[in-house]
């Protein structure tokens, strides 16, 4: 048996150099990983835990994320939105309570509160989720159209379902997570005052 | 049709005196946290996250290409708690996938792009199709294929599966060599 | 996937003359011969749910119509649910306190999120009981109309008897009228159809002891109107009927809408074991624990046939002689000789049964080394098994399936290696053996063998393709020694008067099927 002693180091992304790497604006007891990619107008509200190796590009326009959100790795929120006339870019919000799973891909400009995006599951730019919806792994949704609050999306051919109860928040595991983080990652300050 | 040499620059990987063989370009948190036992090889851009929990990985085990190790968490009336992930010897992991499993036994193969889900339970001499998702606290007995979405049981595997994955996995190691230089 | 487990590219012909991949094959070490799927019986040796891996005896397990009786499956998705402990405020007799917790229990689905309370039913008190399935509507009556007809089977049968002994009694008894209005009777009664015949003998309640009339089902109308006119003018919602898997899940309730939907018991699986047709001895016998991968009999072919495998082709072109490098590999812990011949000659005219000739004369030199040792108690088993099953085999070949074997014709004319290929005996420990000194043991040509690796050699093939499109395949012929110690010996051995078990040595051929892939369009 032989244990790893060995560290660990950010490979170096391709591509992406077009945004700034302004810093994020944290909110207070949020825990970010400097692990994590976050490019662009990243504004991210308080108790939210970003782990390492998660990406957030605000690439085509600002990105504002609420609390209480949880945010796992190879996670990707990208900010595709239009530009409209006036150079004016729309703004990507994420409300408060909201589960990125592991290799979750979003790019919904709006999104509610409670909502669960499953492991390597996909919303496209076109999609708005509600409260409380749950899109199952692997799943990819890129419709254009406003899914309705407790939607629950699952298995291979995206079936749908309500759900009677919208999913716990994830209150528990994002206090056991802003304990334990710190001890192994180095963090991002919160700059909000 | 035996597998072919797969080469990697020797910059690229550390060897380690038991012969594991993982890429610098991985992620390892909480290394101190990770055991592996020997003649594994962790490919480019995996995650394995013994920060969260204790996570053992046996012999001769092959994590591809960016697929994640990550132990699960189980809600209790008081607080989460992470459990401890082992995966057993002969494991062939392909690209793409997320392992949230508990427990991954011996002679386990994982197809491309899968999704294991919380605490599932993968037996020895199991397999899991390409593409598959399979939900929370799935087990898998022995000589099952599980395959779909949601993982349910395709078909039975052969009787040999040991001796297959022990070739497989095994083969992989020797053919997975640095570039020679010229 | 498939091709992991079940390598296509080089296949194995089963004594029944199917080639199968090789990790399909069985070799049956009574009979000495390799068996495909086909050549086994396959049994079941026990039940067990895949979800908590219990046992069921197979009596239970029938009475159960073979589902679990503890874990249940989701209606929705056919994930297995999971028990979820809740607490819950109920008002409290104790005026005292107002509400006292109390834990409740429902089942809920980790993958679709389906649970027991979306669909209203009532949360439990004890984790492990009380989710009973809702009775088949139709239950009742499947019940009666088989009980009906089993009794209607022994009625039919104490008839046939009766039938049988009057018939009989008659001979005896000259012609009388009396006989002559009895068999006229009878002839009435064959001719009768079932129904009335079944209606005759419901009316006939205290003698034949059935005793339920069985009533028919009125078939119903057409009619040119839909019966719910709603249909048309109601708007479907996906989300809440029910999709045709889902139907097909539950065939006995088939219910429409998702808020009917309850929870199924999970299907069991079976642990098998596989028996040689033609000796009847086991070839494979797992272990009872189901989450044991271990076995008490386990003749795999992969155990005890030099595994062939295709380790390297270069690009085919058409009449281009190119180098292909096959792997050997050897399972038993002795050295082997391997020769190679090929099965045929390619694309020449040599026609069906010349070759079917050459095979089984190849094959006769096996059996009759193998017969004149143990001829004895094979003849007797084989009179034994064919008395007790009744299944007319032949002496050798008991079936012949290379029928099915249509495609695989030679494309190629190959050079194989012109001597023996030794092979190294098989040692678990080389593994941990530092220093490799095998390889200097074997004075190798380097024109045929590539390179060594403890059991294993890689050798050279010279192959040039035939054919100007398709797959590039041939078949050959592996000839080598096989030791054995005969089963034979310890009870026929004592009677011949020999002591000791002596190590048999049996001269194997098998046949191999090698697919190397296409030719390459580009270059013609």
């Amino acid at each position: 048996m032989q244990k790893m002693a060995y560290t660990q180091r950010q490979s170096s992304s391709s591509g992406q150099s077009l945004i700034s790497k302004s810093k994020p604006k944290i909110g207070v007891g949020s825990i970010v990983c400097k692990e994590a990619e976050i490019r662009g107008e990243v504004i991210i509200g308080s108790k939210t835990v970003i782990h390492p190796k998660a990406r957030i590009l605000a690439v085509r326009g600002p990105i504002r994320i609420g609390d209480g959100n949880l945010i796992e790795e190879q996670t990707c929120i990208i900010n595709q939105g239009d530009i409209n006339d006036e150079g004016d870019s729309t703004v990507m919000e994420i409300g408060n309570n909201n589960f990125f799973e592991v290799g979750s891909h979003c790019e919904a400009i709006k999104v509610g509160n409670n909502n669960i995006l499953e492991c390597k599951s996909k919303v496209g730019q076109q999609v708005i989720l509600g409260d409380g919806c749950v899109i199952g792994a692997c799943c990819e949704l890129t419709t254009n159209e406003t899914l309705p609050d407790n939607t629950v999306v699952f298995g291979k051919d995206c079936q749908r379902r309500m759900q009677s109860e919208r999913p716990l928040a994830q209150t528990l595991q994002l206090d056991f997570l802003t304990k334990v983080l710190p001890n192994y990652h180095h963090l991002q300050k919160s700059s909000r005052n | 049709m035996e597998l072919q040499d797969m080469t990697y620059s020797k910059d690229e990987y550390i060897e380690t005196a038991s012969g594991n063989k993982v890429s610098r370009q991985s992620v390892l948190c909480g290394s101190q946290n990770i055991v592996l036992n020997g003649k594994t090889i962790i490919m480019s851009d995996c995650i394995i996250r013994g920060d969260l929990a204790n996570v053992r990985i046996g012999r001769n085990c092959v994590i591809s290409k960016r697929s994640v190790i990550r132990p699960p968490f189980k809600k209790f009336s008081k607080g989460v708690a992470f459990f401890p992930l082992h995966i057993g010897d002969n494991v062939l992991i392909e690209e793409d996938c997320v392992i949230n499993a508990a427990q991954v036994g011996s002679y386990v193969h994982i197809g491309k792009n899968c999704v294991i889900g919380r605490r599932s339970i993968l037996k020895d001499c199991c397999a899991i199709a390409d593409n598959t998702v399979l939900p929370p606290e799935t087990v898998v007995p022995p000589f099952t294929l599980y395959g779909g979405s949601p993982g349910t049981f395709t078909s039975m595997l052969p009787e040999c599966m040991q001796d297959i994955m022990t070739d497989i996995t095994k083969s992989y190691y020797q053919h997975f060599v640095p570039v020679k230089p010229n | 996937m498939a091709e992991l487990f079940w390598p296509g590219s080089v296949l194995y012909f089963c004594s029944c003359k199917l080639a199968s991949p090789f990790t399909s094959l069985y070799f049956c070490r009574y009979c000495v011969e390799v068996r495909c799927q086909l050549c086994v019986y396959t049994e079941t040796d026990s039940y067990f749910c895949p979800n908590c891996l219990e046992n069921m005896p197979s009596a239970e397990a029938k009475l159960k119509k073979n589902r679990c009786a503890n874990c249940f499956e989701c209606p929705s998705c056919g994930n297995a649910l999971s028990t979820r402990a809740t607490a819950i405020a109920i008002p409290s007799d104790n005026p005292e306190e107002k509400t006292t917790a109390k834990k409740v229990f429902y089942l809920a689905c980790g993958f679709c999120r389906w649970s027991t309370r979306d669909v209203a039913i009532p949360d439990r008190n004890n984790a492990s009981s009380g989710w009973q399935e809702p009775d088949n509507p139709v239950s009742k009556r499947m019940n009666n109309l088989v009980d009906f007809y089993k009794k209607l089977a022994t009625k039919e049968q104490q008839d046939r008897e009766k039938l049988k002994l009057k018939k009989k009694n008659y001979i005896h008894i000259s012609a009388s009228s009396s006989f002559a209005t009895k068999t006229g009777n009878l002839g009435l009664i064959k001719k009768r159809s079932s129904l009335s015949l079944m209606r005759s003998l419901s009316l006939n309640k205290g003698n034949g002891g059935i005793e339920e009339e069985i009533s028919f089902s009125e078939p119903a109308e057409a009619t040119e109107q839909p019966s719910r006119q709603d249909l048309y003018t109601e708007v479907v919602k996906l989300e809440k009927s029910s999709s045709v898997s889902q139907m097909l899940a539950q065939p006995d309730f088939q219910y429409s809408q998702t808020c009917d939907f309850y929870p199924r018991h999970k299907h069991l699986i079976a642990k098998r074991s596989q028996r040689c047709r033609q000796c009847e001895h086991n070839v494979v016998k797992p272990e009872f624990n189901p989450s044991s991968t271990k076995y008490k009999i386990q003749f795999f072919a992969i155990n005890y046939i030099p595994q062939l495998q295709i380790s390297n082709v270069p690009e085919f072109s058409y009449q281009k002689k190119s180098r292909v490098t096959l792997s050997l590999k050897n399972p038993l812990d002795y050295p082997v000789n391997v020769t190679l011949k090929l099965a045929r000659k390619p694309d020449s005219n040599i026609t069906d049964d010349v070759k079917q000739d050459e095979l089984s004369e190849g094959e006769e030199k096996g059996t009759l080394e193998e017969q004149g040792k143990d001829g004895i108690k094979k003849a007797i088993k084989r009179t034994d098994s064919l008395s007790e099953k009744g299944l007319a085999k032949t002496q050798k070949i008991p079936v012949d399936n290379s029928g099915d074997n249509e495609t695989m014709v030679d494309t190629a004319e190959v050079v194989l290696p012109s001597t023996p290929l030794l092979l190294a005996a098989k040692d678990d420990a080389a593994e941990f053996d530092e220093n490799e000194a095998t390889t200097t043991k074997y004075e190798d040509d380097p024109n045929v063998i590539a390179s060594r690796q403890a059991n294993k050699i890689y050798f050279y093939i010279d192959v040039t393709p035939l054919r100007t499109t398709g797959d590039v395949q041939f078949s050959l012929l592996l000839n080598y020694d096989f030791k054995t110690i005969p089963s034979s010996v310890s009870k026929v051995g004592a009677k011949e008067g020999q002591d000791e078990p002596k190590i048999e040595t049996i001269h194997l051929e098998h046949q191999a099927h090698l697919k190397l892939g296409e030719i390459s369009q580009s270059k013609q």
